[in-house]
This record gives C-alpha cells, sequence and structure tokens, in this order.
C-alpha cells in the first residue's frame, strides 16, 4: 500500500517536471525575451546594409574577405539572431559579431566577438546575449561565396516545435520514467552485479581473443587498428575532396572524426548482430549469462576505437590542426555511441536469433546509413528537406557531437547532450527489454 | 521449507519443445505461415512433471535410455535450460560437466584456452593462474602447452577440458558421459579425482551408460523413462531392474 502512493506520487512529480520541461524547452527563447523585456525586430533586405555583397538576382556573393550585413537602431537586449536564407558554410562555422551600445558609435575592434551559427529545428541561429544598439555581422572571411540573405529576426516571438525540441523534451519525460523503474527495481540490482562480477574476467577473456585472433599471423600486427584508418582516409579523400570537390576545410579530418564514430557503430553492431548465434557451442553446454556476447563484441570494439583515435591524433599532427581544449572531451561522444550501440547490438542479436535475415539486411542498411550520415559530405550539400530527415538519424548528433569537440572547439550545448543521452538511453533500454525477454528460448533456436 | 541439506530442489518441471513441422526460419515465410494459420508444432515433451531432491554430499546416477531426458533434466538443473513449468532450484556453486571444453578457441594455445575456459566456467583470472601448473600437470600436455589446440588430437582436447573443469572442488558436480574420456590411465585417473570429490563432500550427478561405472560409483540411481521419473533409490535394485528392460 505504501509503495503504491509512492509511485503514484513519483510519477505525478514526473508529469509536472516533465510538462515545465517541456514548456521551457519548446519556447525557451520567448520565456527569456518576455522576462528581459526584449523587443522583437525583423530585418529585411531593405533595411539591412549590405558591404562587401554583390547582388546577383536572388542571392548575393561576397566579393571581399569580410562581407558584412548590418542591421541600425535594434536598441534592445539581443538574445537571439535568427537567419532565414542559406549560407554556403554554415555547419559551426563562427562568424564575427561587431556591436555598438549607442547611436553613431563606430564599430571597433574592442566591441566584437565571436559567435557560432547554430541550428534550431529548420532555422539557423546565433547568440548574442548582450544590449546593443547597432550590429553588424561579417558572415564568412572568404570571398565569392554565395548566400541567400532573407531576413534576420532578432528576439523573435515564436514557439519552436521543432524536432530537437520535442525530442528533448520526450527524452527528460521518458529519462524520469527509466529512472523511476530502476528505483523501483533497485533491489535485484545486487543479483546482477554479483553474476556479472564472476563473469567479468569471460569478458575480458573473450575481447583478448578476438584481438589475439584477429592479428594472428601478420607481421605489423596491432599497428594495422591505426594504419586501416588511416589509409582508409587517404582513399577516401582522394576521391571526395578531389573528385567531387566539396567545399570542406581540412577534408581528411572532417572525414576521419566522423567516421570514428560511424565505424565504431557500423563495426560493434555489425559483431554483435551474430555474437549470440556464433556464442552457440557455449550457450548449449554452459550457463553463461548470454548479455555477455553483445557486450562483448561492442567492447572489443571500443579498443579499435581507441587505436583509431591515436590514427585521429597523427591526422590532427600531421596537418597542424589548431587544437582546443576542447579535445578532452573525447570520452563523451565515445560514451553515447557506446551505449547507442549496445542498445542496438541487444536488438539485432536477440532478433537475429530467430529471424535470420536481420542480418542480410542489416549489411544494406549498414551502408545506406553510412551516406545517410553527414561523414563525406558537409550538412549544406543538402537540401533543407534531407536536413530535416537527417535529424531523426542519431548517429548525426554523435558525430556533430565529436566533431564540435574535436575540430570547432566548442562546447556542445546542452540540448545537443539531451538528443544524443535519450537516443542512447531509449534504444539502450529497449535492447535489454528485448533481450531480457527473449533470452531464455535462445537456446531452443540456435 | 526446504532442508537445509537438500542443495537441489526440482519441483514439478516440465519441460515442453515445440517442434515446427517444417523449419521456418525468415520473417517472411513466418508472416505468409502466421496469416495462413499453417504454423503447426508439434509438441514434444521432453520432462514430464519430474520431482527431485538431492541432499548434500549425495552421488546420484541418471539412467535411462536415448531420449529419455537425463540430458535435459541436468540442463534444467545447471540453468543452462529453463523449465517451461516448474522450478529448479540449486544451491551452490555448479561446475557442468557436460562437454568437455565448451568455449575452446582452436586458433589458441592450451595456455590461452586455460584462462579463456576457466572464465566461461566463471573462475577468476586469479583462481587460474595458481591452479595453472596443476591442470598442465594432470592434464599431461606440458610440452605442448604453447601450441595452438587445433593441432591437438581429440583425445588431448578432451584431457585438457577435464582438467580444467575439475580443478577446483565446486560443491554440485554435473558428469555427462564423460568419464570415458582419454586412454585407460587417464580414465583411471579422472575417476580417482571424482572420487576424491565426493569424498570432499562434493554433490555430484553422473549420466552413464556404463551400468558398472554407475553401480561402482553412486548411492542412489533415478531411473527416466520417456520424460518421467521411472524409479528411484538403492543403486543395486535399480540397476538390475534397469539391465532387465527391453526396447
Amino acid at each position: 500500500m505504501k509503495k503504491k502512493t509512492l509511485i503514484v506520487f513519483l510519477v505525478i512529480l514526473s508529469i509536472i517536471i516533465g510538462i515545465i520541461t517541456g514548456v521551457y524547452t519548446v519556447s525557451s527563447d520567448n520565456i527569456s525575451n518576455k522576462m528581459n523585456n526584449n523587443q522583437s525586430h525583423v530585418f529585411t533586405s531593405d533595411n539591412m546594409v549590405f558591404e562587401g555583397w554583390q547582388k546577383n538576382e536572388t542571392s548575393y556573393i561576397s566579393t571581399t574577405k569580410d562581407p558584412s550585413v548590418t542591421l541600425y537602431d535594434i536598441n534592445s537586449y539581443v538574445n537571439n539572431i535568427y537567419f532565414n536564407g542559406t549560407l554556403s558554410q554554415y555547419e559551426s562555422a563562427t562568424i564575427k559579431i561587431f556591436y555598438t551600445t549607442e547611436k553613431g558609435e563606430a564599430f571597433t575592434e574592442e566591441k566584437s566577438f565571436l559567435s557560432i551559427v547554430e541550428l534550431k529545428g529548420q532555422k539557423v541561429y546565433f547568440s548574442v546575449n548582450k544590449n546593443v544598439y547597432d550590429i553588424k555581422i561579417q558572415l564568412y572571411n572568404e570571398a565569392g561565396l554565395t548566400s541567400k540573405i532573407n531576413t534576420f529576426e532578432i528576439n523573435p516571438q515564436y514557439i519552436n516545435f521543432s524536432f530537437a525540441n520535442i525530442f528533448s523534451f520526450v527524452t527528460i519525460l521518458l529519462m524520469i520514467v527509466i529512472a523511476l523503474g530502476l528505483f523501483i527495481n533497485r533491489n535485484s540490482f545486487k543479483g546482477y552485479y554479483k553474476v556479472f562480477k564472476k563473469y567479468k574476467s569471460l569478458l575480458t577473456n573473450l575481447i583478448e581473443r578476438d584481438l589475439k585472433v584477429k592479428y594472428r599471423r601478420s607481421v605489423l600486427g596491432l599497428l594495422w587498428s591505426i594504419l586501416n584508418p588511416l589509409l582508409m582516409m587517404l582513399v577516401i579523400t582522394a576521391v571526395f575532396a578531389n573528385v567531387f570537390k566539396f567545399n570542406i576545410k581540412d577534408f581528411p579530418i572532417y572525414y576521419i572524426t566522423g567516421a570514428w564514430i560511424f565505424n565504431f557503430v557500423s563495426e560493434s553492431t555489425t559483431l554483435s548482430l551474430t555474437s549470440v548465434i556464433g556464442a552457440a557451442p557455449l550457450i548449449k553446454k554452459v550457463y553463461i549469462p548470454k548479455y555477455i556476447f553483445p557486450l562483448q563484441k561492442c567492447l572489443y570494439s571500443v579498443v579499435n576505437m581507441l587505436f583509431t583515435l591515436i590514427a585521429v591524433a597523427i591526422v590532427f599532427l600531421i596537418l597542424q590542426i589548431q587544437l582546443h581544449w576542447t579535445i578532452l572531451l573525447f570520452p563523451i561522444p565515445m560514451i553515447y555511441a557506446f551505449v547507442f550501440s549496445l542498445g542496438l547490438s541487444f536488438i539485432l542479436s536477440s532478433v537475429n536469433v530467430f529471424f535470420r535475415d536481420v542480418g542480410h539486411l542489416y549489411s544494406v542498411w549498414i551502408t545506406a546509413w553510412m551516406y545517410f550520415t553527414p561523414i563525406i559530405y558537409p550538412i549544406s550539400a543538402l537540401p533543407a528537406a534531407m536536413i530535416s530527415i537527417l535529424k531523426l538519424n542519431p548517429l548525426y548528433y554523435y558525430v556533430q557531437y565529436a566533431r564540435d569537440v574535436l575540430i570547432y572547439g566548442t562546447i556542445p550545448s546542452l540540448q545537443q547532450n539531451i538528443i544524443c543521452i535519450g537516443f542512447s538511453v531509449v534504444t539502450l533500454v529497449i535492447g535489454l527489454l528485448l533481450f531480457k525477454k527473449t533470452q531464455d528460448k535462445f537456446i531452443l533456436y540456435i | 521449507m526446504p532442508d537445509l541439506s537438500d542443495v537441489i530442489i526440482v519441483n514439478n518441471v516440465t519441460m515442453r519443445f515445440n517442434m515446427p513441422k517444417e523449419k521456418v526460419d525468415s520473417i517472411k515465410e513466418y508472416l505468409i505461415k502466421f496469416l495462413k494459420r499453417q504454423l503447426k508444432f508439434e509438441e514434444f515433451v521432453a520432462l514430464n512433471n519430474v520431482s527431485l531432491t538431492i541432499k548434500k554430499g549425495e552421488v546420484i546416477g541418471f539412467v535411462g535410455l536415448n531420449g529419455s531426458g537425463k540430458s535435459t533434466l541436468l540442463k534444467i538443473i545447471s540453468g543452462i535450460l529453463k523449465p517451461s513449468e516448474g522450478t529448479a532450484i540449486s544451491i551452490g556453486s555448479i561446475s557442468p560437466l557436460i562437454e568437455l571444453g565448451a568455449g575452446f578457441d582452436m586458433d589458441l594455445t592450451a595456455r590461452e584456452n586455460i584462462f579463456l575456459n576457466g572464465s566461461v566456467l566463471g573462475y577468476s583470472k586469479h583462481t587460474m593462474e595458481q591452479k595453472y601448473d596443476e591442470i598442465i600437470e594432470f592434464s599431461e600436455l606440458q610440452e605442448f602447452q604453447d601450441v595452438a589446440i587445433k593441432n591437438y588430437s581429440s583425445g588431448m582436447i578432451a584431457r585438457l577440458g577435464f582438467s580444467i573443469a575439475t580443478i577446483t572442488r565446486p560443491e554440485i558436480l554435473i558428469v555427462d558421459e564423460i568419464l570415458s574420456v582419454g586412454d585407460f590411465l587417464f580414465q583411471r585417473k579422472s575417476e580417482k579425482r571424482i572420487q576424491e570429490m565426493m569424498n570432499g563432500g562434493t554433490t555430484v550427478l553422473i549420466v552413464s551408460h556404463s551400468i558398472d561405472q554407475i553401480e561402482r560409483l553412486c548411492d542412489r540411481v533415478v531411473w527416466l523413462d520417456k520424460g518421467k521419473i521411472k524409479a528411484t533409490g538403492n543403486t543395486s535394485e535399480i540397476c538390475e531392474m534397469y539391465k532387465n528392460t527391453t526396447r
């Protein structure tokens, strides 16, 4: 009886928290605008001042190295500026912003800062968070780039029902539900942990075996784990940077950071797919907790991923890429990708026991997935409709995250983190439940 | 409340297998069959309402013709199979000798396989390091410890498997037709080792088609026939009855 009232209380509490966070995530700009009494403005091409652009029917082409757009007479606190139009490279691009605080003041280097262009739903925006009078936005530091510049909206007053906002809202709700579930079942974890501890050495032994068997009789041995991604990068760079001529700065590093995440997910899930079937001789003869097998394959792929990280470091050194301290955050995208792969591995390995079709289908899916993740092309190469579909792809967020911390030196936003966590944890929970439900029947089908 | 000295309690266990009349292995086939309502299964009852309690330190022999459910019962006791109905509880560590060398990797050496197989049986790395020399000595494979076991003879592999599985003294030992491993000298040695374990208070479950062996080792015999316990009791009585069965 007491437990029941506790559960009801917690559920009600979680719904309240969920609604508050939901309203907040959906209309966060709105709330802060209201609270700070911010005024909203819309600038169209009629009241913007263009410098260093050449107008070409509907689009603008930059003619100097520092083309800019100036917005006069704002005279308010500016939270965010939303941009309507297309830039030829806006993926995590940094733009320079000059501002004045009084009327008639000239733009100086002292009153300037760099802001990062971010995507929110369909819209591109950047944060200012300052009291300004006039503002001058320098979009590129390169001439000859094409943009469509329709409007700049300052402190827009709309509720943003973007996928990202709704997804993060759902994630927070689910997190509360999962946390509740774990809390209620907390007593059963001791038993699981005891079994896991007993079979920990099996886990390490199996990983060791996989590594040993993989490189047995090869002269370079483990070195291949570093060489392989490097060679792959050379091939891809030769093909895509030179043949397709994507406008990406430092293509090799762009590719290898994306491939770092993607190849891990693809390797771990592909190996896990057959892990339970492959362990049939063991499962039939000895009692072993069956989750060990997909888990082992995922951990083995983590080892490979760490070797690839060395390859990434080598590329950084050779190309003399500027290093940011955010590089130290590299374990975070790894953890997100790992949890996601683990969940997916549980799903795939258990379903594959009953229907072997999954294995055949999955190899096709992996190829499709690779092209559906911006690894070799910039996201700006896609039409807007494709971008909104791309946002349903979890790997897009992990790859984005990895590039943000490794290349661009930015700390991913809270929302980016929530989305990554959401995809990972939801996949893991589904995987665990499915695996737990089906595992007793494995032995009858393998 | 079970008696404290009961280490294995099998309670009304029924094990059913669904044998599809034809194997359905793909989603398409499954869906078509499902929609046409052609998914027919033939039920096969491997164990039918079996109850059994075994006390600590007992040595139990299981006899029965092929397909009588001996191995299924042992698999349920060791936790490999989950029964369709009923419960099987066992208290204490179980070392299943259902098949020797489960989890050996043919590409690895004996040394590597000892650690791998040890962890399959749930022994820690530390224990295996301590027992390593003993295992090699018992299996008589000193000269071959760094050879990949794909180059071993089947007898050598079985000897290695037996040595690993019996290296610690488990509370329950399940022996399924494995005392006929290796040459006669090794067989004598392995039987001696099992005997030592019995004297040390280990509960032993033996499945064997060799009535001699059962008569020599067991305190009590369970006779399974077509998934049911036909008789259980004193070794000599049951063995005598069993010997007189005809098909």
